[in-house]
């Protein structure tokens, strides 16, 4: 559903993604972990088409995000960090603005609507407007938004970042749901044990950089460690030093690590 | 892809009639405030103006005596109080400053106060200057009018400025004896420019001088067995404006009308362009939008049009409630009669075209500097520029005189938008090759300002410079 070879981005002289390759299979749910500033949002953006690699390629749903992304986008369903809901906007007239950008309409769309805001327990605040929703309910309205169209794959962009713990439990069965219906899912975060329970395969990024990938189970076991936290550790504070340090000892070793 | 570019537009509208700031630019400032900011200054002036004529203006006389027929008219013409000599010594002796080296003449007045005098003052500034008595000629006197020491002029400013007396008329010290001779005797009048009341009194003042000049110039031709016409070689005996009303009207609004168009065409939308794309980008929408499956082209349209519509609705409203004021509400409420304004069918059609794309223009450089800003502060900044730069032209046009306007200059736009819209209120049109050059113009610019907006639109660098 996902695949990417060789990704790169360049800001200037500054390197932000670096030969990025990796794969998602259908249904399958694939985390890309990392610290802030390591590269997530970028791929991510790459991928959602809102931004052109420098270098590599990477197709979504057998598409190219470069040449092809209309294609890519109507099969695409994305959710940012930030929600970004227009605030004097009813939950359901944002639905339906962008069900209406995805080429639905009529019935059709308002049964759609109601269906996913009774399946995300907002069926009672239809007709309210989102600037007076908490940060969790923003983001279950973009969630609702992101699969309107019943799209192939799913990006998502930090899905829990600020949520409250029960917030942050919906997000995570909605993920799984998602996967359950046979939709690829690709989600970044820096929340290692929502990613643990969650994920079928991760890939730690740091510097841009992948430096290994695996199922939770694989990564921990490759650096011996028995969670994906202290995996997560280990890179960023290899990586990291010998990012600052000038030494690249630990990107060589990362380097004949990536699958 | 027009059910795209709809929803767009429809979402912005939503959006707009939503908030708050919106409907106040695009409603309530061009309806109501817009006209009574335009109403409040002339119908003040004129109520001013109006009051002021009826009030009683106080007028000191300085220098030498005043012919008595001069008081005796003053008293039948009515409307002036002169200052008794008494009042004037006790204010120059509070004031401790008054030198008056001439022998102070005491002229009985009826109208107002009585008595007036003054001394003939060394080395004075005068501020106005004419001749009682007959026609102009330099007066031959011992001291000249308005002749004013430093401290004596500092005092009398002292006083007008004070409000205490409006006029200051000051004759030349040997005054009576020119009166005599019937020679002509120099007046010179001070007044205090910056007030109302003042002025008033130097031009009523002023009138009546004349009036007596003629009447006193008439009896001595009399005297002498010489009728007035003698110096009268022309007799005016009317003015009349054959400007038709509709020519007066369409002149008015085309000082003012083009100036509006302009600058609300800038105004009247600018809270939707900013919203539409630097608000999205602050409330982090812009990117969420910019990943759905519909073309950019349609994205950029739907806003586009989503801008031209308001400030289109935000100039017609504004123009409306301009002409409506300006024609009817402001003469009813100066006591005159409406006016009204003549302009063809096909000459309306062409001021709303011309209107239509000129907003169109200014709503696709709106949205550009919109797409490009990183903040809503920043789109603002851009916004209040653009207005400034649109102002300076048209505020030169609401008071320059531009008979012959080159045919080059229809290619700039603002400037062949003033000009067209002026000129079809005015009720004359600058020909074929100035319309299309106009036309030509706006539809190149706008066109080449959406494409600009369009390619900002699906630049990454620009979209996510935050």
């Amino acid at each position: 559903m996902i695949e990417v070879s060789g990704l790169e981005k360049t800001f200037g002289r500054r390197t932000v993604v670096k030969n990025v390759t990796f794969t998602v299979e259908q249904g399958e749910v694939f985390g890309l972990l990392g610290p802030n500033g390591a590269g997530k949002t970028t791929t991510l953006r790459m991928l959602s088409t809102s931004m052109r690699p420098t270098r590599g390629t990477a197709r979504v749903a057998g598409y190219d995000v470069v040449r092809e992304s209309e294609q890519v986008r109507a099969r695409l369903g994305v959710l940012p960090t930030d929600p970004g809901l227009y605030g004097r906007l009813t939950a359901a007239e944002n639905l339906r603005f962008y069900g209406r950008l995805c080429g639905l309409g009529g019935a059709e769309l308002e049964r759609r609507i109601d269906e996913l805001l009774e399946w995300l327990g907002l069926a009672d605040f239809k007709n309210e407007r989102t600037e007076h929703f908490s940060k969790g309910m923003r983001q279950k309205v973009a969630l609702a938004r992101a699969v309107l169209h019943a799209p192939q794959v799913l990006i998502l962009d930090e899905p829990t970042a600020g949520l409250d713990v029960l917030a942050a439990r919906s997000i995570i069965e909605f993920i799984r749901q998602s996967k359950a219906s046979g939709r690829s899912v690709l989600f970044s975060s820096h929340y290692l044990l929502e990613a643990d329970r969650v994920c079928d395969r991760v890939a730690i990024i740091v510097n841009g950089e992948i430096c290994t990938m695996g199922t939770p189970a694989e990564v921990c076991r490759e650096v011996g460690v028995d969670n994906l936290e202290d995996a997560f550790a280990y890179w960023v504070e290899t990586l990291g030093a010998s990012e600052s340090g000038g030494r690249r000892a630990g990107s060589k070793e990362a380097g004949s690590r990536v699958v | 892809m027009w059910s795209k570019i709809r929803a767009v537009w429809s979402r912005e509208l939503l959006d707009t009639v939503r908030d708050k700031r919106t409907v106040y630019m695009m409603i309530l400032l061009p309806i109501v405030i817009m006209p009574v900011i335009m109403m409040v200054g002339p119908v003040v002036m004129v109520r001013q103006q109006e009051a002021l004529q009826e009030e009683t203006a106080v007028v000191a006389f300085h220098g030498g005596s005043v012919p008595a027929e001069l008081v005796a008219f003053l008293e039948t013409a009515g409307g002036f109080a002169v200052e008794s000599a008494a009042a004037a010594e006790g204010a120059a002796a509070a004031e401790g400053t008054a030198t008056a080296e001439g022998a102070a003449t005491a002229a009985s007045v009826g109208a107002g106060s009585v008595g007036a005098g003054g001394g003939a003052v060394d080395g004075g500034t005068v501020a106005g200057g004419a001749v009682v008595g007959g026609t102009a000629g330099a007066g031959v006197g011992a001291r000249a009018a308005g002749d004013f020491s430093g401290e004596d002029l500092a005092r009398w400013r002292e006083r007008l400025a004070g409000g205490e007396i409006h006029l200051v008329v000051s004759l030349s010290e040997d005054a009576a004896g020119l009166w005599a001779a019937e020679e002509p005797i120099p007046v010179e009048l001070l007044y205090y420019g910056s007030s109302n009341r003042s002025a008033m009194a130097l031009q009523r003042f002023e009138a009546m001088l004349q009036a007596f000049g003629a009447q006193v110039g008439a009896a001595r031709l009399a005297q002498r067995g010489l009728p007035p016409e003698l110096v009268q070689p022309f007799q005016v005996t009317g003015t009349r404006d054959v400007t038709p009303r509709e020519q007066m009207a369409g002149r008015m609004l085309g000082m003012f009308v083009p100036f509006f168009i302009v600058v609300w065409a800038v105004m009247g939308g600018m809270y939707t362009a900013i919203d539409a794309a630097a608000g999205e980008k602050e409330r982090n929408s812009l990117e969420t939008l910019v990943m759905v499956p519909a073309p950019t082209p349609a994205l950029v349209l739907g806003k586009f049009l989503a801008v031209m519509t308001v400030t289109l609705v935000a100039v017609m409203l504004l123009i409306g409630s301009s002409v409506g004021s300006m024609l009817y509400i402001m003469p009813k409420l100066l006591g005159a009669e409406a006016m009204t304004v003549s302009v063809q069918a096909g000459h309306m059609a062409l001021l709303f075209v011309v209107m239509a794309l000129f907003v169109a223009l200014t709503s696709a450089v709106e949205l550009g500097l919109s797409v490009y800003s990183k903040s809503y502060r920043e789109a603002q900044a851009y916004m209040t520029a653009l207005a400034f730069l649109v102002m300076l032209p048209s505020m030169y046009l609401m008071f320059a005189e531009t008979e012959a306007v080159a045919v080059w200059t229809y290619l700039v736009p603002v400037l062949n938008v003033l000009f067209i819209v002026r000129d079809v209120l005015e009720g004359s049109l600058p020909g074929a090759a100035p319309v299309l050059l106009t036309l030509g113009s706006l539809v190149a610019t706008a066109g080449a300002a959406l494409w600009g907006t369009q390619r900002a639109f699906r630049n990454e660098r620009v979209i996510f410079r935050t």
